[in-house]
């Protein structure tokens, strides 16, 4: 299956912004880990009771090591909704604004509630990579058709 | 150990209160002077303690045992305080869902008004008290994870657990038991804690604060 170009560069571009916050929110939650760290250990001499094991005393002070995929599926819908969104005027057609009021709801059901409780869970990070996937598929035969209509069109205005 | 508040709110609030601490008997010559203790226990460090307890006339030797005690019985003796500033409207109550609401999945913050971390107290879900979890609860509660509180009030009498102030960190090992053989149930209820208060807190710290 040969890709339209347009589209799969589009998704790109969508995928390194996603990489990207990935990324930065990644050392962040490790930098404040190892930072909290340092702290706990210098009390730890002082008060060895009040600390216990430092590891988990970190998870109980809500300083959790990080995990790709969680962030990953926490921060995954905004970009694919602005990169259907911008779709709409080269598209165009009933289908994409259908997907794209569909993935409103999506998005905003995601941010108000599910994005907190749900991150963690592997369906949730599954339901997500799906999302992500049949979009580009169903982005991609939008446009092919579209490519051939012009095609059709065309041919007509030279005969 | 167990501290309790003893005292009559219902019939009129000039009543006398009384804490019982260990052997210590912290009178106190209406509600509303206890009520005002808790609020300045607020965020309060063990040297501050000491000072208010002067300040209110408590027993004597509390006031000399305080400073030798470790920071998880401060921890527990001040959850006890900020329980009853955060349900005293409940008490007197007949509603039950007044009182429960306030006591299952909830939280209390031990401000501190300084730009360090704010301890807390959360106290867990009400699905967890069905009786299916006891032995897990249990454990946790020698593990120093959890807490017990029980109230009575007008409206009856309640049950839960909550987070300590203080708690600290136990290793993997440490959530074997006889009745878990390999500690996999207490931890991920443990787990299962830690995330539903994140979830709570986190969610009241984006949309309401």
């Amino acid at each position: 299956m040969v890709f339209d170009h347009t589209v799969a560069w589009s998704y790109f571009g969508g995928f390194a912004s996603l990489a990207l916050t990935v990324l930065v929110i990644f050392l962040k939650d490790n930098y404040k880990r190892d930072t909290q760290r340092k702290v706990l250990e210098k009390l730890y001499h002082t008060s060895p009771e009040e600390i216990g094991n430092i590891d988990a005393k970190l998870d109980i002070d809500g300083f959790k090591s990080p995990n790709v995929f969680q962030i990953a599926a926490m921060w995954g819908v905004q970009p694919l909704f602005i990169l259907c969104f911008l779709n709409i005027p080269t598209l165009g057609g009933e289908y994409w604004v259908i997907v794209v009021f569909i993935l409103i709801l999506i998005t905003l059901l995601h941010e108000f509630y599910s994005a907190d409780r749900f991150s963690g869970k592997l369906l949730y990070q599954l339901f997500i990579l799906s999302l992500w996937i049949s979009l580009f598929l169903f982005n991609n035969k939008i446009a092919k058709i579209k490519g051939q209509e012009k095609i059709t069109s065309k041919s007509e205005v030279l005969k | 150990m167990e501290i309790r508040i003893a005292g009559n709110i219902e019939q009129s609030r000039e009543n006398a209160a009384t804490i019982l601490y260990d052997n210590f008997h912290l009178r106190f010559p209406d509600f509303r002077n206890l009520y005002s203790f808790t609020e300045e226990a607020k965020g309060a460090s063990k040297e501050k303690l000491y000072i208010l307890s002067d300040k209110y006339n408590l027993d004597r030797n509390f006031r000399d045992a305080i400073l030798g005690k470790g920071p998880i019985e401060i921890g527990l003796f001040k959850a006890v305080l900020l329980i009853y500033g955060w349900i005293e409207t409940a008490l007197t109550d007949p509603d039950v869902s007044s009182m429960n609401e306030k006591i299952h999945d909830d939280f209390i913050i031990d401000v501190n008004y300084n730009s360090i971390p704010q301890n807390d107290i959360y106290f867990i879900k009400s699905s967890y008290l069905n009786g299916a979890y006891d032995m897990q609860l249990e454990k946790l509660v020698d593990l120093n994870l959890l807490a017990v509180a029980s109230v009575s009030s007008v409206a009856g009498n309640f049950n839960t657990y909550f987070t300590p102030l203080v708690a600290p960190g136990a290793s993997r090992e440490n959530f074997t038991s006889e009745s878990d053989k390999s500690g996999m149930k207490t931890y991920s209820l443990w787990r299962e804690i830690l995330n539903d208060k994140h979830n709570r807190i986190s969610s009241w710290h984006n949309n309401r604060f």
